[in-house]
Formats: structure tokens, C-alpha cells, sequence
């Protein structure tokens, strides 16, 4: 009984995975990942300071938590603290189920003062579980010209940036997966901050409902912060659903799904997947982030990078 | 050959003097076949599940064939047994178990664990193994006890709990005319909340339990959860659920005697037979993208008094070798004449994990990284400990320069 179960399932799941891979032009999710040709730091010159950084996401679709081990490797590389020279390995990370965990590694690793770094990045979970990745030579920022300041040359390098986010199908549980999206507006330091669009069409030759659900960070709640108020917390909505029609499009915003005051400040970095149904083939999603039109700086912390090596 | 035997016997000094010896067995290894599903082998495994007895549970992936997942129970010295599978139907529950969170176990070899129901992210349950069969406890969309609300769509695999007495504690989130999370118990057929979103929490100046992010229940039923907390004065806390109520441990921004630093935020709850209860106090990384954490110490509180164990700077028994970081996962137990709290965090050089036993007031290194592991190779990445009152312990490793890539090892330390 098992067998033929499986069987079907497998059946089942080869046609319709087969067809959203070949759609989504993805791979299957692993359990490690190595990156080459990472750049992050401060650059001085006579024209002014310049920046260079890069984020990667983590993103658990199994039915339990992960953790993760992070490494950055670029030998003689003095890392913070100074004692690290070589190989910088971050504190473990445990991801929830369906949840996500990103790295940022200006503000914890990289010292902005001295030699850039300049080297690759490995990721291990414990236990040979798989997960998707963001990968870090994806979301990268360089400042298009020099500032006066190392944290103004930090903030010019994000602030203009624009990136396109990968989609998945995680063809154990039927769903697309976008293994990064962020939210970020009003914040203290990244005041105009950035927004995710979302823009899911429909190739099918029937109607599809889709659910859109976001999911921050380590799973914590997902909050706007009114500057007016002492920094009180909202709790915002995480989902939004819309029925596309054959040969229809649905193209929405993260900002209109955590629908916040648009006064609030938002720092949200997390995942995002799709729920399409019924499940068809020839559903074609994408996501880029593109930086907001304006913003004014409200709640929330300070420039995070780091100048002595501590 | 000689020389990994030499070394899997050798001793190391407890706190006090006592040793232990340490000779860990490989007891799941990755590649493995899969009991009940032909074909299959074992492509990851999760945080297990250990009783007094040493026996495990635990949740593997598994590759060859089109059973995903499943849960499985290896009793003391013999060999793994599938307690549930991808694609099983259970009765009384309409669609097939299609993924499932890590297990937990007890001395009657009771078995609990989270799974998705059918197909999608959105339909799960808690179910409880017994020498009846399986059994669901809770589901989504089933009404949740004492609320208004029914169950969500989701239940966290941080909060689930399973005593002697059959009494499973289980968090889940909420949906309907109250939203949010609770944290449940299971006894006899019955649920009851133990506290919900929205409700009052105690010592905290008038805040109120808003999200539950982890929880530990001893052999008494005393159940310890972390919060965060709308209005009031903390943002955060660990709590106590017993018989005589509910009542504040530790709280976001409270000071520790002769400790410069407060608590900040806190992780990963641990509670020992004796209402002691250990955690981490974690430093968000602020400014930045991503939410990140540094966990910077392991605190517990012990009849009303919070102290720290383990931090940055700690001393590993008579040796030079220090703590450097990366507190994770404190096991606490307790047990006739004995108590103590498994732990990994990185000693002397940093990104390099240990793992260690708190215990008689000091600290010390049952093994790291580097050291050689009983199946060949060398442990690579060390973690997912868990520990039982008996003095048998478990953690998963991955290896390098083995033909496994990672498993599940196994020993027993003499009190």
C-alpha cells in the first residue's frame, strides 16, 4: 500500500516538478553551497570612501529546524575580533521550519577600516538537511561614487540597488519558494529603505488562487514601529490572496501585503511562498526589490559597521 | 586504529574531579537503509530525542524512493524502526502525513512529534505514538481548548514537549476571532492552554504574552516558555506554567547578581526535574540586514537566583582552554545526587564547537571538532545535543574524511 503511494506520489510529483523546474529554470535544494569572488568592505581614496557588502538568505522548507554553519574564507584576512585571520565562522544559525534567516556581512564580520575582504563563502547545515539559498553574488551593493563619511558610503552603496530574487518549486510540499524578500522603510538609518515586487502570471487554462505569505526571519513577528509613539509595535498581516485567470497576471508589493501605516517604521527581511490552487502547470512567478521612492528616518537602529577590530 | 582507540578511551576531569569516560557510538549514519521503506537510506537526520533508557527518536530525509521523510525510534543497542513514514494515513485524519518536525521520546517509549497533513504547507498536526498506534492531539482548524479560536497552520517544532506521564506541552499558532500563539498541554484525552496571546502576563508590570517561541516541560509537568510581550515593562521573558500558576523567571532587561550586563534576549529554554531552568541570553545584531543574533551566555535560574555558567571568557575545568562564544542548546537535567547541562560553544578558537557538560560547578569538554569520530574521520560540525537524567546523551555531527557524512552519535556519562 506504502509502495503504491509512493508510487503515485512520485509519479505525480515528477510530472508536475519536472514541468515547474523546467518553467522555473531552478535546481533542487541542497545541503551545502560554496560562493567565489565575494567583496565586502570600505574602500578609501581620493575621491572619498566606497563600500561593498552582500547579503545571502536561508531558507528552510523542511518540516523541522535547521542550523546552519556560515564560513568566510579569504586567507590573511584580518576579521572582527583580530584574533580571527583567515577564516571568519559565524555563530551558528537555527532556522525554523518555514522560516528564513539572512546574513549581512558588514556590521558583524568585516572591519570597515583596512584591506577589503575579498574571498568565498561556504554553508553547511548540520545533519546533511537541505535548504534554498539567496545566493550572496546576487544581492550585492558598491557605491557608485565616493562619500565623505565610511557610513554614507555604505548607506549610497544599498541605496540605489536594485535585485532580482529567484522562485522555486519545492516539489515535496507543492509550493514556490522565494528564499529572500525585505520590506524596509522609515528605518532610523535606512530611511527610504527598499520594497519587494512581486509578479506572479498565470500560463495555465484555468483560474489559480494564489496565496502570497511572507515570513520574517527566524519566524518572529512581523511589526511596525510608530516613530510618533515611543516606537509601539503593530502587528501587520503576512498573507494576501488574488484569483488569476488564464493568461492573467497578478503583480503586487510586499508593502501591500504587511499593508503598514505609512508613517511606521518597517525592517523586515524574510522569505516568501506561493500557495497556487489548484496546482497546474504553468505558473510563472518573479520578484525583484527595488529601492522606495522616499522615506523619512523614524524607528530603529544606527550605521552597523564596524572600524577597529575589537 | 590504535591510536583512535587510545583516544575514544580517554578520561576527562570533571569539575570536581569525577571523570568520565567518553566512547560515543555512531548510531545513525547518513547513506544507512531506512527500516520500512525498501530502497531508501538515510540523506539527513534532526535534532534527536533521547530517554533514560538510551534509547533515540529522530526525523530522517530520506533519498532512493518517494517516501521524503520520516520519524524513527532506535532502542537501546539495537537497530533503527520506522514509527512513521511519508504517505501513512492515520485514522481519523483525512489526508496522508507528508513531512515531519523533530520527535520527542519518553521512558515508555511514547513517541510525539509534528507533522503536515496532505499536500502543502498549511495543514498540520501533533500526534502522539503509543503502543496503541498513532494518534492525533491537535490539528489545524480543530477548535483550540479554552480559547475562542481554533488551531492554526502552524505548529512549532521549538515547542513540543513529552513527560512519563503521557502529557504532551505543544505550541501552535491561532486563528479565528483571536489570532496569535499558545502553548497547550496534552493529558488523558484532554488539552488545556497554558497561556495564549492576549493573556495577562504575571511580573511583568501589565504586560501581556504575545508570541511563544520555545518551551522545555520536566517529568512534573512544570512546563518553562519564552515570550515575547506587548505593553508592560520587558519586551521578553521565560516563564514557569506549574499547578500553582504561572510566574516570571527572567525577563528582558533584568539584572543579574554581579553581572554588569542584563539580559537581553532569550533563547532556547531548558528545565531540569527540579524546577531549575537554564537558557540562552542572546545580543540582537541591530542596524543591519537580517535579525541575527550573538549568543553571549548561558544563564540559569535556580530557586529564584539567575546566574551565568557559561560565557565568553569561562574557564574549562583546570585547563587554559576557554569559552569563546556560540552558547547553544542547554540541556539541564537532574537526577538522584546529580545535575548538569550539555552545551556546544566554540573553546579557544573561535568557529571550532565543543561540546560540553556543565556540572559540580565547573565545566568540561566531553569532545570538539577535529577529534576523531568511532566511523572514521574526523567530527566536523557539531550539534543537536540532547541529554537525559540517566546520563545517556546524543548529538548529530558531520564528518569529514568519512564515506557517512553525518550521523547521530551516542554515549553515556558515568555521574
Amino acid at each position: 500500500m506504502k509502495a503504491q503511494i509512493a508510487l503515485a506520489f512520485s509519479m505525480f510529483c515528477t510530472f508536475l516538478c519536472l514541468d515547474q523546474n523546467v518553467a522555473l529554470g531552478q535546481t533542487q535544494p541542497q545541503s551545502s553551497y560554496s560562493f567565489t569572488g565575494l567583496t565586502a568592505g570600505i574602500r578609501s581614496s581620493y575621491f572619498g570612501f566606497f563600500a561593498d557588502d552582500f547579503v545571502s538568505s536561508f531558507a528552510n522548507q523542511n518540516g523541522n529546524e535547521i542550523k546552519l554553519t556560515v564560513q568566510l574564507n579569504d586567507p590573511g584576512y584580518q576579521f572582527v575580533p583580530c584574533s580571527v585571520v583567515g577564516t571568519y565562522t559565524y555563530n551558528t544559525l537555527t532556522v525554523p521550519s518555514l522560516s528564513a534567516a539572512a546574513i549581512n556581512v558588514q556590521g558583524e564580520s568585516v572591519l570597515s577600516s583596512g584591506p577589503e575582504f575579498s574571498g568565498s563563502m561556504t554553508v553547511h547545515t548540520l545533519g546533511g538537511q537541505t535548504f534554498y539559498i539567496m545566493p550572496p553574488t546576487s544581492i550585492t551593493a558598491t557605491s557608485s561614487s565616493g562619500r565623505g563619511t565610511e557610513c554614507a558610503a555604505w548607506y549610497n552603496a544599498w541605496e540605489s540597488g536594485s535585485w532580482t530574487v529567484p522562485f522555486f518549486w519545492d516539489g515535496t510540499a507543492n509550493k514556490l519558494i522565494a528564499p529572500y524578500a525585505n520590506y524596509w522603510h522609515n528605518d532610523h538609518f535606512w530611511d527610504v529603505g527598499w520594497n519587494s515586487n512581486i509578479t506572479i502570471r498565470n500560463n495555465g487554462s484555468q483560474s489559480v488562487n494564489y496565496t502570497i505569505n511572507y515570513v520574517r526571519d527566524f519566524s518572529q513577528a512581523v511589526l511596525s514601529y510608530n516613530p510618533g509613539n515611543s516606537c509601539t509595535t503593530t502587528t501587520l498581516p503576512t498573507s494576501a490572496s488574488n484569483t488569476v485567470g488564464p493568461g492573467g497576471t497578478w503583480s503586487t508589493t510586499l508593502r501591500n501585503i504587511l499593508n503598514p501605516n505609512a508613517s511606521h517604521t518597517v525592517d523586515e527581511d524574510g522569505f516568501i511562498y506561493v500557495v497556487d490552487s489548484p496546482i497546474i502547470p504553468g505558473t510563472s512567478p518573479s520578484m525583484t526589490i527595488t529601492p522606495n521612492a522616499n522615506g523619512s528616518s523614524g524607528c530603529g537602529g544606527s550605521c552597523a559597521l564596524i572600524f577597529s577590530c575589537r | 586504529m590504535g591510536f583512535r582507540r587510545v583516544f575514544l578511551m580517554a578520561t576527562i576531569t570533571l569539575g570536581c574531579g569525577s571523570t568520565i569516560a567518553q566512547q560515543p557510538q555512531g548510531i545513525v549514519l547518513l547513506g544507512q537503509s531506512a527500516p520500512g521503506a525498501p530502497g531508501a537510506v538515510f540523506s539527513s537526520v534532526g535534532r534527536p530525542a533521547i530517554n533514560n533508557l538510551g534509547d533515540i527518536a529522530f526525523r530522517a530525509d530520506l533519498s532512493g524512493t518517494g517516501l521524503h521523510s520520516g520519524i524513527f525510534h532506535v532502542a537501546s543497542g539495537m537497530t533503527p524502526t520506522n514509527v512513521a513514514l511519508f504517505g501513512d494515513t492515520i485514522a481519523n485524519v483525512p489526508q496522508q502525513l507528508t513531512d515531519f518536525g523533530n520527535p520527542v521520546l519518553n521512558d515508555t517509549r511514547q513517541i510525539a512529534f509534528n507533522a503536515r497533513i496532505g499536500d502543502g504547507y498549511d495543514n498540520q498536526g501533533v500526534f502522539l505514538k503509543t503502543t496503541s498506534g498513532i494518534t492525533p492531539i491537535a490539528r489545524t482548524g480543530e477548535s483550540a481548548a479554552g480559547t475562542p479560536s481554533t488551531f492554526g497552520n502552524r505548529f512549532c517544532t521549538f515547542g513540543l514537549a513529552l513527560n512519563n506521564s503521557g502529557i504532551v506541552a505543544f505550541e501552535a499558532t491561532l486563528q479565528g476571532s483571536v489570532a496569535g500563539d499558545g502553548v497547550f498541554k496534552y493529558s488523558n484525552g484532554k488539552i488545556d492552554p497554558v497561556a495564549v496571546t492576549g493573556q495577562a502576563a504575571p511580573g511583568t508590570q501589565g504586560g501581556l504574552f504575545s508570541r511563544f517561541t520555545g518551551l522545555s516541560m520536566n517529568q512534573s509537568g512544570q512546563i518553562a516558555f519564552v515570550a515575547t510581550l506587548d505593553s508592560g515593562g520587558a519586551t521578553q521573558g521565560v516563564f514557569l506554567a506549574s499547578s500553582a500558576g504561572i510566574t516570571a523567571i527572567a525577563l528582558h532587561g533584568q539584572t543579574i547578581p554581579n553581572d554588569a550586563d542584563a539580559i537581553d534576549t532569550i533563547l532556547q529554554p531548558s528545565i531540569d526535574d527540579l524546577g531549575n531552568v537554564a537558557f540562552v541570553d542572546s545580543i540582537p545584531i541591530r542596524g543591519r540586514v537580517g535579525a541575527n543574533t550573538l549568543p553571549r551566555r548561558i544563564l540559569i535560574a535556580s530557586a529564584g537566583i539567575l546566574s551565568s555558567f557559561a560565557s565568553v571568557g569561562t574557564q574549562i575545568g583546570s585547563e587554559t582552554a576557554i569559552l569563546k562564544g556560540n552558547f547553544q542548546d542547554p540541556r539541564l537535567v537532574s537526577s538522584a545526587g546529580n545535575s548538569g547541562a550539555l552545551f556546544v560553544a566554540w573553546r579557544s578558537q573561535r568557529g571550532k564547537n565543543a561540546l560540553l557538560l556543565y556540572s559540580r560547578g565547573g565545566i568540561s569538554q566531553i569532545l570538539q571538532e577535529g577529534d576523531p569520530s568511532p566511523v572514521g574521520g574526523v567530527y566536523s560540525f557539531i550539534g543537536n545535543q540532547v541529554f537525559s537524567p540517566s546520563g545517556y546523551y546524543a548529538f548529530v555531527s558531520n564528518l569529514e574524511g568519512s564515506a557517512a557524512k553525518s550521523g547521530i552519535f551516542i554515549d553515556k556519562i558515568s555521574w
